[in-house]
């Protein structure tokens, strides 16, 4: 037998041993990450290497202070991206598609995104993923007959890379959602024929009502079509709900059959 | 998976994410097991210092700071936590310190991989034992292994070839 048949050998024969504890590790009462204490200084130095430490930070500080005035660079935002369910989150990236920030928008959002987790440097895949089952766990994601609708907004000043992100939000999302054996239906909204001075308007107007821009521009188009709904009414809304309203202010219903809410045909991708 | 992917989730882990805590199990289970087995030598009582071994490193997770390989790391707990329990049972006369034969205890094992093993750790010192785990089922390099072994380079390779040697001799 030569060496590498040996070594094969040896990995499958003590693959086939090694018993499986993860689900007693899991059971056990200490089965969790324990949050981060910050240390005392007499952790990190002895009185003597604390003080030429000292000395070297001081003289550093002196060096970038005389050189050095601008600030310190921050990541640079490449992409920005919506989520919307109920909860709306805004997710922004960097040029490698690395997490910078996830933020909350409404209150919803804030129940989802734990505090615990610390998204920064995350893949957007493995945000997706958390912000879903959080999502789930909290009742925002439904399990019947009826689809989830999810609204995804893209802003990037690239056309290729917003292509790119949507399409692997729409794919990760309906993964994700698939999981819980629930149906869902990924809307990709993008940016309106509008001035610069409009789209600022719309970013405000979303801004001062804690919702996305995505979320805004839906009602907007629920308000052009009946004018008698208004933001406020409709701001609080699921996206699931709100294009129920937009599906049945395109197809008035003339008989209860046609419902979608009874089992008719679901709202349509940009419907 | 390769180092920079263990890595990655560990930094998940040190954050909070206790999602990748599967992940990570399954990449190091392997050689955590068998460091500690080739100390106590029992597979029911490897198990349960398997599962401290997780624990504990689960809870000093922030006091891995990434200058060695995270395998080195956890290994180092399971191989403390397992001597500490040896010296225990030597203090206590539970374990008859003559007996050089290793215990299956309750392991199930097909026959063949069980003859394998056997003669894994019949035939090999335990230093030879411990640098062929760590190698080839903990996929440690040479120079990792000196580091955690505390021994020269050179050292871990003549062991490993005179290791590799004797098994090619034997089976």
């Amino acid at each position: 037998m030569n060496k590498h048949n040996i070594k094969f050998k040896i990995k499958e024969s003590c693959n086939e041993r090694t018993p499986d504890v993860l689900n007693k590790i899991k059971n056990s009462s200490e089965f969790r990450v324990p949050v981060k204490t910050k240390r005392s200084l007499s952790d990190y130095f002895s009185f003597k290497s604390f003080s030429y430490s000292l000395a070297t930070v001081f003289i550093l500080a002196i060096l970038v202070t005389l050189v050095f005035t601008s600030k310190p660079a921050t990541p640079v935002v490449a992409s920005t991206i919506t989520v919307d369910i109920n909860p709306s989150i805004e997710i922004t990236l960097d040029d490698d598609d690395y997490v910078i920030n996830v933020t909350a928008i409404n209150d919803e959002g804030e129940e989802v995104i734990s505090r615990d987790i610390k998204f920064r440097g995350l893949t957007l895949d493995r945000t997706i993923e958390i912000i879903i089952q959080k999502a789930h766990e909290r009742g925002y994601i439904i399990e019947t007959i009826e689809e989830n609708v999810i609204l995804i907004r893209v802003d990037s000043n690239n056309a290729a890379v917003t292509e790119r992100l949507e399409s692997q939000l729409e794919t990760k999302i309906a993964n994700e959602v698939n999981k819980y054996a629930a149906l869902v239906r990924v809307i990709k909204e993008r940016n309106p024929n509008v001035t610069d001075e409009q789209l600022e308007s719309l970013i405000n107007t979303a801004k001062n009502n804690r919702i996305t821009v995505a979320k805004l521009l839906l009602i907007r188009k629920i308000i052009i079509l009946d004018n008698t709904h208004t933001l406020d009414e409709l701001k609080d809304l699921p996206i699931r709900e709100l294009y129920r309203i937009k599906y049945l202010l395109l197809h008035p219903i003339d008989n209860e059959e046609d419902d979608p809410g009874n089992g008719g045909d679901p709202p349509g991708n940009g419907n | 998976m390769a180092d920079r992917d263990i890595n990655a989730l560990v930094k998940q882990l040190q954050n909070g994410d206790i999602e990748v805590f599967d992940d990570i199990y399954y990449q190091t289970k392997n050689v955590v097991y068998y460091s500690i087995f080739i100390i106590l030598k029992d597979c029911q009582l490897s198990e349960d210092i398997m599962q401290d071994t997780y624990l504990k490193a689960l809870n000093k997770i922030h006091t891995y700071k990434r200058k060695a390989h995270f395998k080195s790391w956890i290994v180092t707990i399971a191989k403390n936590l397992a001597i500490n329990e040896f010296n225990r049972r030597k203090r206590e006369m539970l374990i008859d310190l003559s007996e050089q034969e290793y215990m299956l205890g309750s392991c199930a094992s097909t026959a063949e991989n069980e003859v394998l093993i056997t003669q894994i750790f019949k035939v090999l010192s335990d230093i030879e034992k411990e640098v062929i785990l760590l190698h080839i089922i903990g996929d440690l390099k040479h120079r990792e292994i000196a580091k955690l072994l505390d021994k020269p380079i050179g050292t871990i390779t003549w062991i490993y070839n005179k290791a590799i040697k004797k098994l090619k001799d034997e089976v």
